[in-house]
């Protein structure tokens, strides 16, 4: 009887674990459990070994830890591609150049406006329709530039959920170690806790790179996969974000570089790498553009047959910053087109006061009527053979000056940084198209005079050194080599290498879902659950049972007979 | 291998979201005719595609530029060939003329109809194309020509050595038959702020008037030369220097008497990457330049009318020479306009077949294969609905199907 009824327990028990399998056959991180049986031991009181039938040992799961390990590390390229590719799917979508209106088209509407103009220079329609086309590229520009700079910004909104979602799951993770060593403590494995466990780390392994061990005493250890701490035991450690930074434990010191793959890995590479990158490479068009342009601008003629005009806002002028302790009561303009190449500070120290002047080392003259320290002084750059970055910056002293002895000032001249954002027309010829130089004679009755927007248009085929900026290590190293070509083929490649970015992480995505996909099916071979197995062990159970409950009958009818013996 | 039931419902949903999304894109290609509907589509072939666009709209303005200046070719090509009809009639008149069967009445008549001729010219001098004036060279809003004479503003030059420091305006009106061109060259300057001796040349500085003449300061001062006395010692030409104390001798400044108001400047339009094409003839190259007695038609024509009206018979076979003179002239200005539209015509067939090849060739990038894309779907279609059926049955395979 005894043996019998362990053996209903134990069927029942079996029982228990095929339907507990079956109701969670779509339960995502389910792994399938399955009971031990042990025969008990026979007793050894007779010299016939009989054995004491069946008990119920454990309940086990089924899991392949290296499989689920590999999981995690897939898990995390692929949502970092995912991530990456989705995001540059937008960033494709901002360049709009499938469609009629791209920056491209935009451009070459420009430079054609130019050769409208160039056929009838004195026409007020020409110079209109001029002003519009270049209006329409500027918002072009403009329209990339900002849309870059916006999925830019919005990636540290990402961030910051992505960071608050580690948080939770941390918390999650240590509060579950706690009730799996309390549980295995006393000697049964926490199973479904330990399932709930692994479905979050799979749900961390989304967000970033991870590593974890497990201790003996069934608590996890997560770190990330460059060893930062985030949980252990029943402790777990918080990120947070400041700004650009990712703070670890709320110690201010920038963690970020550390945190590779997953969604956080994909949206810092595209914060500082990606994004940036393409940011630099639109500004330089841009800058190319505004300074190519203004350039043969200054020098033309407008129809009034006045000159130095800019086309678009001189941007690539810097602004007169000020160094030197000395008397400096005085303003100093820095203006005229630059044609260097690199950023540059100039620093001036007025030698002496008897005119000419000369103006710091390398021999600035300051042509200056003796005893007029006031109103405008030309600076010129004569005889300035050392520092070929020097042409064309002009200097003018405004009034009110007193410029004395020593007086030191300093002007920078910008690189392209922000070129596309802050391209504009200029308020020489915004709204005032008479103002457009295409003429390069100053004799306003020459309106026929188109030989400055031929030149300018002629830019459109120039082949010209773009510098093409390369970022690696999120931005880290940053260089640049010059690109000889056009700037309309500056653009189509820029274009082509976002569509390419974005082509090779639809690859990368593509190949690690194949990769999850076929690690998947491996665990599902062991941990998952198959209805066709479970309902065999059903019926397994089932007649066992019933052979069981069949051995209490024979056995009650067995005590049946004994009894009827007795009456 | 163990399968579960996870693993295959897992690869059905995959399998079918694969198809599905390729049948999307095809569907997207098919319903915008294009093969690159975004740069991922085929970066590559978008690169060359977005070139090609923009040769393509270069080609387009090219087009534009060339039929703007085919215009002016052809309006210049119109107006010169009816001055060559113009300078025969005065040719047949000049021949008529010449001969002993005219009289002083026949010649006063005649010299109405030079008139005429004249201001017929001057007409055809200020042909207009859509407002501007396409003989004026680069000031296409000023009448090339006029009927009477202007005094240009004095210019340094022509000597390069030494320098031209000095400033001189020009005033006056002149009284001259012909248009003039002087040249006035500073022999002596004091080195005081007062006075300075110059002299004049008509013919751009080989010969010099033999008198020279004092300058002051005070106001304009009477150019003029008795090297020839055709031209009358006093023209109403005059000359101030108002920046006498850098004038130096050896200055020279060059002031032009003609009815000419336009300047040598040539216009260009773009006709191809890095061609131009220049699409005016300027007025005085058409008509002559000032001071040039052989070939300013206004001028011989001025001689000639004057040599009617005068009964002059020699100064009328003179004028007949010249009239030829000015006839080879323009039927050189003639072919070469000819030449240019020719070069316009060859340009034009050139972009048209650039054009057709980069339509091709951008065709051939960015347009769908309709052919190819539709035999796409069909296959793409067949597998998805293979991919349903077999999922239909699988799914349904089950144990539970035969446990009763």
């Amino acid at each position: 009887m005894n043996i019998a009824r362990g053996a209903l327990l134990a069927q029942q028990k079996g029982l228990d674990v095929t339907g507990h399998n079956i109701a969670n056959v779509n339960t995502p991180g389910y792994t399938r459990q399955t009971l031990i049986l042990q025969s008990s031991e026979e007793t050894p009181l007779t010299r016939i070994k009989l054995g004491f039938g069946v008990t119920a040992d454990s309940v086990t799961q089924a899991f392949d830890r290296f499989t689920a390990k590999n999981i995690t590390e897939k898990t995390a390229s692929l949502a970092e591609y995912e991530t990456k590719k989705s995001t540059l799917d937008y960033v494709q979508g901002l360049f709009n150049e499938a469609t009629e209106n791209g920056l491209n088209k935009v451009t070459a509407d420009f430079w054609n406006a130019w050769q409208d103009l160039s056929n009838n220079p004195g026409g007020m329609a020409e110079r209109t329709a001029l002003l519009e086309k270049a209006q329409n590229m500027v918002q072009g520009f403009q329209g990339i530039r900002n849309g870059l700079t916006q999925t830019k910004d919005e990636m540290n909104i990402n961030l910051k959920g992505g960071i608050e979602e580690i948080n939770t799951l941390d918390d999650q993770i240590a509060k579950l170690n706690e009730r799996i060593v309390e549980a295995e403590a006393i000697g049964t494995k926490a199973n479904d806790l330990r399932d709930q466990r692994n479905s979050l780390i799979q749900n961390l392994s989304q967000l970033t790179d991870i590593a974890y061990l497990e201790k003996d005493n069934g608590a996890l250890t997560v770190m990330t996969k460059s060893g930062i701490a985030l949980v252990d035991g029943n402790l777990y450690w918080t990120l947070s974000q400041q700004g650009d930074n990712i703070y670890w434990n709320n110690i201010t010191s920038d963690i970020s570089s550390q945190l590779t793959g997953g969604k956080i890995g994909a949206w810092l590479d595209l914060r500082d790498n990606i994004l940036p990158q393409y940011m630099a490479n639109m500004d330089e068009l841009a800058g190319t553009m505004v300074y190519q342009v203004n350039n043969l601008h200054y020098g033309g003629y407008t129809m009034d047959g006045s000159t130095h005009k800019y086309f678009f806002d001189n941007t690539s002028m810097g602004d007169v910053g000020y160094d030197g302790t000395n008397t400096e009561n005085f303003t100093v303009l820095a203006g005229g087109v630059y044609s260097g190449n690199a950023d540059k500070t100039f620093t001036f120290t007025i030698d002496g006061l008897g005119g000419p002047y000369t103006v710091g080392t390398d021999s600035f003259h300051v042509d200056w009527t003796a005893g007029i320290n006031s109103g405008t002084i030309n600076v010129t750059a004569t005889n300035y053979t050392n520092l070929s970055v020097a042409d064309g910056v002009t200097i003018d002293f405004s009034s009110g000056d007193d410029v004395g002895h020593t007086d030191k000032f300093s002007i920078s001249v910008q690189d392209n940084a922000d070129a596309a954002k802050t391209i504009a027309l200029s308020s020489d010829v915004a709204g005032t198209p008479g103002n457009i130089a295409a003429s390069q004679s100053n004799d306003p009755e020459e309106t026929g005079n188109n030989q400055n927007a031929l030149a300018i248009q002629a830019l459109q085929d120039e082949q010209l050194n773009v510098k093409k900026w390369t970022y690696q290590n999120r931005g880290g190293i940053q260089s640049n080599a010059s690109q000889l070509g056009t700037m309309d083929e500056y653009y189509n490649i820029l274009v082509g290498d976002i569509g390419l970015l974005d082509k090779q992480a639809g690859q990368n995505q593509d190949l690690q879902q194949t990769l999850i996909n076929q690690l998947n099916e491996l665990r599902d071979s062991v941990s998952g659950v198959s209805l066709d197995e479970e309902m065999i062990n059903m019926m397994k159970y089932q007649y066992a049972y019933i052979a069981a409950s069949k051995m209490v009958n024979a056995s009650d009818q067995l005590l049946q007979s004994v009894l009827a013996m007795r009456s | 291998m163990r399968v579960t039931q996870s693993t295959i419902y897992q690869n059905i949903n995959q399998n079918i979201s694969k198809i599905t999304e390729q049948l999307k894109d095809v569907n997207e290609q098919i319903g915008s005719q294009q093969r690159i509907n975004k740069p991922s589509d085929d970066p590559l072939g978008l690169t060359h595609a977005l070139n090609l666009k923009e040769v393509l709209s270069q080609i387009n303005q090219y087009g534009t530029n060339i039929n703007h200046g085919q215009s002016w070719l052809q309006a210049t090509e119109s107006a010169l060939q009816s001055a060559q009809d113009l300078i025969t009639r005065a040719k047949t008149l000049a021949n008529q003329m010449s001969t002993e069967t005219y009289n002083a009445t026949d010649r006063a008549n005649a010299a109405q109809e030079v008139q005429n001729i004249t201001e017929q010219l001057v007409q055809l001098g200020n042909t207009q194309v859509n407002g501007r004036y396409i003989f004026s060279g680069d000031k296409d809003r000023t009448a090339a020509f006029g009927l009477d004479f202007t005094i240009h503003p004095a210019v340094a030059g022509p000597g390069n050595d030494p320098a031209y420091t000095g400033t001189a305006t020009s005033t006056g009106t002149y009284t001259g038959l012909y248009s003039k061109r002087y040249v006035v060259e500073i022999t002596a300057d004091d080195g005081a702020v007062g006075t300075a001796q110059y002299r004049v040349s008509e013919d751009g500085g080989v010969t010099w008037g033999t008198n020279t003449f004092t300058t002051s300061l005070a106001g304009p001062t009477d150019v003029y030369s008795d090297n020839s006395r055709e031209v009358p010692p006093d023209q109403g030409v005059q000359i101030a220097f108002t920046n006498f104390g850098t004038l130096t001798q050896d200055d020279q400044f060059t002031i032009e008497v003609s009815q000419y108001n336009g300047d040598q400047d040539d216009m260009n339009v773009i006709i191809g990457p890095s061609a131009q094409l220049k699409t005016n003839v300027a007025g005085d190259t058409a008509f002559g330049q000032a001071g040039d007695t052989t070939n300013n038609l206004f001028d011989i024509l001025a001689g000639f009318k004057d040599s009617l009206q005068n009964n002059n018979t020699l100064g009328v076979q003179a004028a007949l020479a010249q009239l030829g003179n000015a006839q080879d002239n323009n039927t050189n200005n003639l072919a070469d306009v000819g030449s240019r539209l020719n070069r316009i015509d060859v340009n034009k067939n050139m972009l048209s077949d650039l054009e057709g090849n980069n339509t091709t060739r951008l065709s051939g990038i960015e347009d769908l294969d309709i052919a190819k894309a539709t035999l796409d779907l069909n296959s793409k279609q067949m597998i998805f609905q293979a991919a349903l059926y077999s999922a239909a049955k699988v799914t349904g395979l089950s144990l539970l199907n035969y446990l009763k």
